[in-house]
């Protein structure tokens, strides 16, 4: 890999623009700026039919979509066997997260001589979550997890991409992690229930000295359940607030060690990193352990906070807006914004299986 | 750095000199043709110049430039693949020598978002941290890509034995 990485570099330092391209990019664009007229390339008439394009195939979707919703028989069948699919796959698992877990005991000496020890796992109607413990690690060198590949009875495999990871606690020098996986042979991975499976834990390390390395550890388990996470979407209208802007929360997911917040925000200012801090009814605080932002297409922002789980007894979730600011040394902060709170009962999150039962 | 109405030609050429190569050759691991790279470069600098956005630093600066670079090429080769039936081929510069032809293309077979990681990991020397802020998506997902990148080119190597 060593030889293709650096065949790749010298490749890729042999292609350069022409000599003149340099000066021609300037004076076009010192043109445009003076005459406020942009110039016709290849690439803009491409980009501008397949705008064109795309405009059109939405137009007839939408078009589509009108036609079979008002065709009373066709959207009664879809509904009927959408229900039917729910009912068929419904399932019933234990209540408590506890009676789901699965010791998987595996202690790892990585390549880069790191060791890892993978503590336990619950197996989710999503895939997989583990948690894991970085007791050594050089320095400076970054330890990411990878994917999980599981081999059932019968020799196939089941592939679980990792679709987040963060720390167990907002401790400093924290060692625990916790890692989410995913996967889409959820018909596997119910096979595997009551079944003893072997399959590999990958991790990646980065060490800005030294190349990247790659080490998985076998791991080893019998699951017995599948734990439903519990999920509730917001179809609330935006919060209005003068300086903060308007925001709202879209989903939330309690998965099994942490709580999940999807949400979206519209500020004038994008290089402020808004979020939300959350508390309790009794004032409690829980700790935000990472968070995401993302633009959209229709120029708002994204976002993605994972929190600690809250507490048993607490019964209503207030996340109030604030903007997460980082100082010279890197460390984040949260600074308040004006703005109103946002106030979700626990008990309206939900899994599957609840939600049709109400249904 | 602060927002500004009009780039000045200093300016201009302080942005064009520090990162058009590096642009056209990461525009040029999508297009696989310097003239069609060039093109994307240009496009992106206009954007830059009509929608003027607000710079913290240099480093934010380059992040941005990257990720229009990556967003422009995958909609122009999007746009050109709908129009032609066949795929795009290699238009592999003469100066490029024979082996590394055939990398270039061996590593036609990632998914764009893979071309990216190892674009920026290897050869622009970001680190997973870096590259996270750059193309605004989670470390963890970066790893992940990167990981993958490395096993594909692996059993690709392996299929066609090593150059």
């Amino acid at each position: 890999m060593k030889h293709l990485e650096k065949e790749y570099c010298d490749m890729l330092s042999q292609v350069q623009p022409r000599e003149t391209f340099e000066q021609e990019l300037l004076t076009t664009l010192m043109d445009m700026q003076n005459e406020k007229k942009k110039p016709r390339t290849k690439v803009r008439k491409c980009i501008i039919q397949r705008q064109l394009y795309q405009a059109a195939v939405c137009g007839i979707c939408c078009i589509s979509i009108i036609f079979i919703g008002m065709m009373t028989p066709v959207s009664a069948a879809i509904r009927d066997m959408y229900q039917r699919f729910y009912q068929n796959t419904a399932r019933n698992y234990g209540k408590t997260i506890a009676k789901h877990e699965i010791e998987i005991n595996q202690q790892m000496t990585t390549k880069g001589g790191s060791k890892i020890y993978i503590k336990d796992g619950v197996l989710t109607n999503k895939g997989m979550s583990i948690r894991y413990e970085v007791k050594i690690k050089e320095k400076g060198m970054d330890i990411y997890p990878g994917d999980i590949q599981l081999k059932t009875k019968d020799g196939s495999k089941i592939s679980m991409q990792q679709t987040t990871y963060m720390p167990e606690t907002g401790k400093e020098n924290n060692k625990k992690y916790i890692a989410s996986f995913e996967t889409e042979q959820m018909d596997e991975l119910e096979e595997l229930l009551g079944n003893k499976t072997k399959g590999s834990f990958g991790f990646l390390e980065e060490n800005p000295r030294d190349e990247i390395k790659e080490s998985s550890a076998d791991i080893s388990f019998t699951p017995e359940s599948i734990y439903q996470l519990k999920t509730l979407k917001l179809d609330e209208d935006w919060v209005k607030a003068k300086k903060a802007g308007n925001y709202r929360i879209s989903k939330i997911t309690m998965d099994v060690w942490y709580m999940k917040v999807e949400y979206q925000w519209q500020m004038k200012e994008k290089q402020k990193f808004p979020a939300f801090e959350l508390s309790d009814e009794k004032g409690k605080e829980y700790v935000s352990l990472g968070a995401e932002l993302e633009e959209n297409k229709e120029g708002g922002l994204e976002g993605t906070i994972f929190y600690e789980l809250p507490g048993k007894k607490s019964k209503k979730m207030i996340f109030s807006p604030v903007q997460l600011v980082e100082n010279e040394n890197g460390e984040q902060k949260e600074e308040k914004l004006s703005g109103k709170s946002i106030q979700v009962k626990k008990e309206d999150i939900k899994n599957e299986n609840e939600l049709q039962k109400n249904h | 750095m602060i927002k500004v109405k009009e780039y000045t030609e200093e300016e201009l050429s302080r942005i064009i000199s520090s990162y058009t190569k590096s642009l056209v050759r990461l525009a040029f691991t999508y297009t696989k043709s310097v003239p069609d790279a060039e093109d994307v470069v240009q496009e992106v600098m206009i954007r830059l110049i009509t929608k003027k956005p607000w710079f913290e630093n240099e480093t934010h600066e380059k992040a941005w430039l990257v990720r229009v670079t990556i967003n422009t090429s995958i909609n122009y080769i999007k746009a050109v693949k709908r129009r032609r039936a066949e795929p795009l081929s290699y238009d592999i510069p003469d100066t490029v020598r024979r082996e590394e032809g055939f990398l270039l293309e061996m590593l036609d077979v990632l998914p764009g978002k893979y071309k990216s990681v190892l674009y920026l990991y290897y050869y622009e020397g970001y680190s997973i941290k870096e590259i996270s802020r750059i193309l605004g998506k989670p470390e963890s997902t970066i790893s992940t890509w990167l990981s993958r990148a490395r096993k594909k080119l692996k059993v690709q190597l392996e299929k066609e034995g090593d150059i």
